[in-house]
C-alpha cells in the first residue's frame, strides 16, 4: 500500500490522502472509495477510523482518497456564498475528478458517517458514477416498530448499571465536574453551530433509496443501538417503506456499539464489515448495471 | 500549505509545511507536535490555527502526525516513546531541509510537548521550546485519561472494561502504560533547549514544579498562566482546546519575541 498527500480542487486549496494498493493486488476496475469530514473533524474521522478503512481497503485492493472539505482539517475555504451542502458536492466532485483525471476511475462508492451521510445521499443521486455508497449512522426515522421496542430499553440491565453508575458517581461528588459533562454535547452545539443539515423527509428518503436501488447502486447501511434512532433490524425497511433487495442492500447493525464506535473492538467490526462488503460486491465484478428493480424487495441476507 | 509524506518509504510520517507569508520571513523555523493520539483530534484546528498565526508572522511551520496517529503509517497499538522521539528528530530534520533556516523552535501539547521535551534533553537542539499544557509526570497522565475513560464509558452500553489494554478510544498496551508512567520531565531537563516556555491555561502544580526543577537545571525558562475564556471553562479540559484562543496567542507571541520574561 502506498499513501500521497494531495492538494487539489481550486488553486490545490483541498487535501486529501490517496491510499492506493500494491499494483499486483489492485482490482482491476474497482470504485475509488471516497470518505470526507465526519462533524467537525478532519478527514481522519472520529478515532482514526477512516484511516483503518483505508488501509484495510488498500490491502484488499481498493483504491482510496479521504479528504477535507473546504474550510474544514487542512483545506482552506472556498470563497463563495454557498451552503455548506452545495460547497461539500463542490468538492466531492473535485475529487471524483481528480481521480478520473489521474487515474483513469470511471466508478465511486462515497462513505458516509454521521453528518457526512448529507453529502453522500445527494452525491449519489445525482452522479450515477456512484456504483456504490454505504452510510453509517445516517438518517433515522422514528417508525411504529421503533417506538413498539422503544419501552425494553427499560429491561436492558447496562442501561440500568450506566444509570447507577452515573447517579452513583455525581452523588459521591468525586469528579462531580466530570460527569456533568455530556460528552457528546459540546460537538452538538458547535455542529449545531457549525452545520445546517438539510434531513429529508422520511418519504424522501424511501424514495431516494429506492431510485437508487433501482438504478443497480449497491448500497450498506450500518447503524447502532447505542442512545441512537434505530433500535431494531427492520427499522430500514420500515423507514423506506418495503422490503428491500439482498442483493443490492445490505444492513448491518450493531445492537450495543455507540454512534462513533469508541470501542476499539466495536470499530474493528465496522472496518471488517465494510472490507467484507466492499470486496464481496466489487470485487471482479465492478459497475455493472443491474436492471431495474423487479419487485421482489426482501430484507438482506447479512442484516 | 504543503502537505506531504517524508521520512523513510517504510514508515512514512504525514505533515503539513506552512512557508512564511509575511513580507519579511525569518530565519527560524517552528515544529508544530500535536499531542497523543486520545487529544489528538480535538487538537487538530487549534494546531491549524497556530500554524497560520505563525506563518503570517513570517516563520516556517511544519506540523506532523506521530507514527499511529492521523495520516501517519502505524497501527496505534504499536506506538512506543522511542519511535516517537525518532518521529520528532525526522521532523525537525525534514524542516529544517525545507526551509533552510538557521534554527529551529519547538511547540508541543501535552504528550507531544514531553516528548518535545525529551527530545530535547538528548540531542535536539531547539531555539524555543514551547511546552503547552505539557504532560510533567506519565503517571499522572494516565490517571487523567483513564478518568476520561471512565467518564466515556457511561455513553456505552457495553460492560465497562478493563483500562489496562484501551484508554479513551484507542489501544493502551501495557508495554506503552508502563513506558508512558515512568515519564518524569523535571528528572530530564531539555539542555539542548536554549529557552524553555511553559504554557497553562490554569494553574497547575506540577507545572510550577516543572518549571522550578527546570530553574534549578540553569536552563531560561518561564512559566505563563494563560487563563481561558470563562464560557470555555465548563466544557473539561480535552474539549477547551478546541475553543482556545488566548494560548495560541501566547504562544505565537513568545515565539516572535514579543513577550519579554
Amino acid at each position: 500500500m502506498i499513501e500521497r498527500a494531495i492538494a487539489f480542487g481550486p488553486d490545490g486549496r483541498l487535501v486529501g490522502i490517496l491510499a492506493e494498493p500494491d499494483p499486483a493486488h489492485a482490482v482491476s476496475k474497482a470504485p475509488a472509495i471516497l470518505m470526507w469530514n465526519v462533524g467537525i473533524q478532519h478527514r481522519v474521522g472520529p478515532y482514526r477510523v477512516q484511516v483503518d478503512v483505508a488501509r484495510d481497503l488498500a490491502r484488499r485492493g481498493f483504491v482510496s482518497f479521504r479528504f477535507d472539505l473546504s474550510g474544514m482539517g487542512d483545506s482552506e475555504v472556498r470563497q463563495d456564498s454557498r451552503t455548506d451542502g452545495e460547497r461539500a458536492l463542490s468538492d466531492a466532485r473535485d475529487a471524483i475528478g481528480l481521480l478520473a483525471k489521474r487515474r483513469g476511475i470511471t466508478t465511486f462508492l462515497p462513505i458516509g458517517f454521521c453528518s457526512s451521510v448529507d453529502a453522500v445521499h445527494r452525491l449519489s443521486l445525482e452522479d450515477e458514477r456512484v456504483v456504490g455508497a454505504c452510510f453509517i449512522e445516517g438518517y433515522a426515522y422514528h417508525t411504529r416498530g421503533f417506538w413498539l421496542r422503544y419501552p425494553l430499553r427499560l429491561l436492558n440491565r447496562e442501561r440500568w448499571r450506566r444509570y447507577l453508575e452515573d447517579r452513583a458517581q455525581k452523588l459521591l461528588t468525586l469528579r462531580a465536574r466530570d460527569l456533568a459533562v455530556d460528552p457528546l454535547k459540546e460537538e452538538r452545539a458547535v455542529m449545531g453551530s457549525v452545520f445546517r443539515r438539510q434531513y429529508p423527509t422520511q418519504q424522501q428518503f424511501g424514495a431516494d433509496v429506492r431510485k437508487l436501488v433501482s438504478r443497480g447502486t449497491r448500497l450498506l447501511f450500518v447503524y447502532v443501538g447505542g442512545d441512537t434512532e434505530f433500535n431494531h433490524r427492520g427499522q430500514l425497511a420500515e423507514m423506506v417503506g418495503g422490503r428491500l433487495p439482498p442483493d443490492r442492500v445490505e444492513l448491518a447493525y450493531y445492537a450495543d456499539a455507540d454512534h462513533t464506535f469508541s470501542r476499539v473492538a466495536d470499530r474493528a467490526l465496522l472496518v471488517a464489515r465494510v472490507g467484507d462488503w466492499t470486496a464481496r460486491t466489487f470485487k471482479g465484478a465492478p459497475s455493472m448495471r443491474v436492471p431495474a428493480n423487479d419487485g421482489s424487495w426482501a430484507l438482506g441476507k447479512h442484516a | 500549505m504543503k502537505p506531504a509524506y517524508f521520512g523513510s518509504s517504510s514508515r512514512p510520517l504525514f505533515g503539513v509545511h506552512g512557508p512564511p507569508q509575511a513580507a519579511k520571513g525569518r530565519p527560524s523555523a517552528v515544529l508544530l507536535c500535536y499531542p497523543g493520539v486520545q487529544e489528538y483530534n480535538m487538537a487538530h484546528w487549534a494546531f491549524r490555527r497556530l500554524a497560520g498565526s505563525l506563518s503570517r508572522e513570517g516563520f516556517h511551520v511544519l506540523r506532523f502526525d506521530w507514527s499511529g496517529t492521523g495520516d501517519s503509517w502505524g497501527e496505534t497499538a504499536d506506538g512506543t516513546i522511542e519511535t516517537w522521539l525518532e518521529d520528532v528528530a525526522l521532523a525537525a530534520q525534514e524542516l529544517r531541509d525545507a526551509s533552510a533556516a538557521s534554527n529551529v523552535s519547538v511547540v508541543g501539547m501535552r504528550l507531544g510537548a514531553t516528548l518535545a521535551a525529551l527530545a530535547c534533553a538528548d540531542d535536539l537542539a531547539a531555539e524555543q521550546l514551547i511546552l503547552w499544557e505539557p504532560v510533567v509526570k506519565g503517571r499522572l497522565y494516565i490517571e487523567e485519561l483513564e478518568a476520561l475513560h471512565a467518564r466515556d464509558s457511561l455513553r456505552l452500553l457495553h460492560p465497562t472494561t478493563s483500562p489496562s489494554d484501551e484508554l479513551v478510544g484507542f489501544p493502551f498496551p501495557p508495554t506503552l502504560r508502563a513506558a508512558v508512567g515512568r515519564i518524569d520531565l523535571a528528572a530530564n531537563p531539555p539542555r539542548k533547549a536554549r529557552r524553555v516556555v511553559i504554557v497553562s491555561s490554569a494553574e497547575r502544580t506540577d507545572h510550577r514544579e516543572l518549571h522550578a526543577s527546570l530553574e534549578r537545571a540553569n536552563l531560561n525558562a518561564t512559566y505563563e498562566c494563560v487563563p481561558e475564556d470563562p464560557s470555555a471553562s465548563n466544557v473539561g479540559e480535552r474539549e477547551s482546546a478546541l475553543l482556545t484562543t488566548r494560548s495560541l496567542a501566547a504562544i505565537v507571541s513568545h515565539l516572535a519575541g514579543r513577550t519579554v520574561s
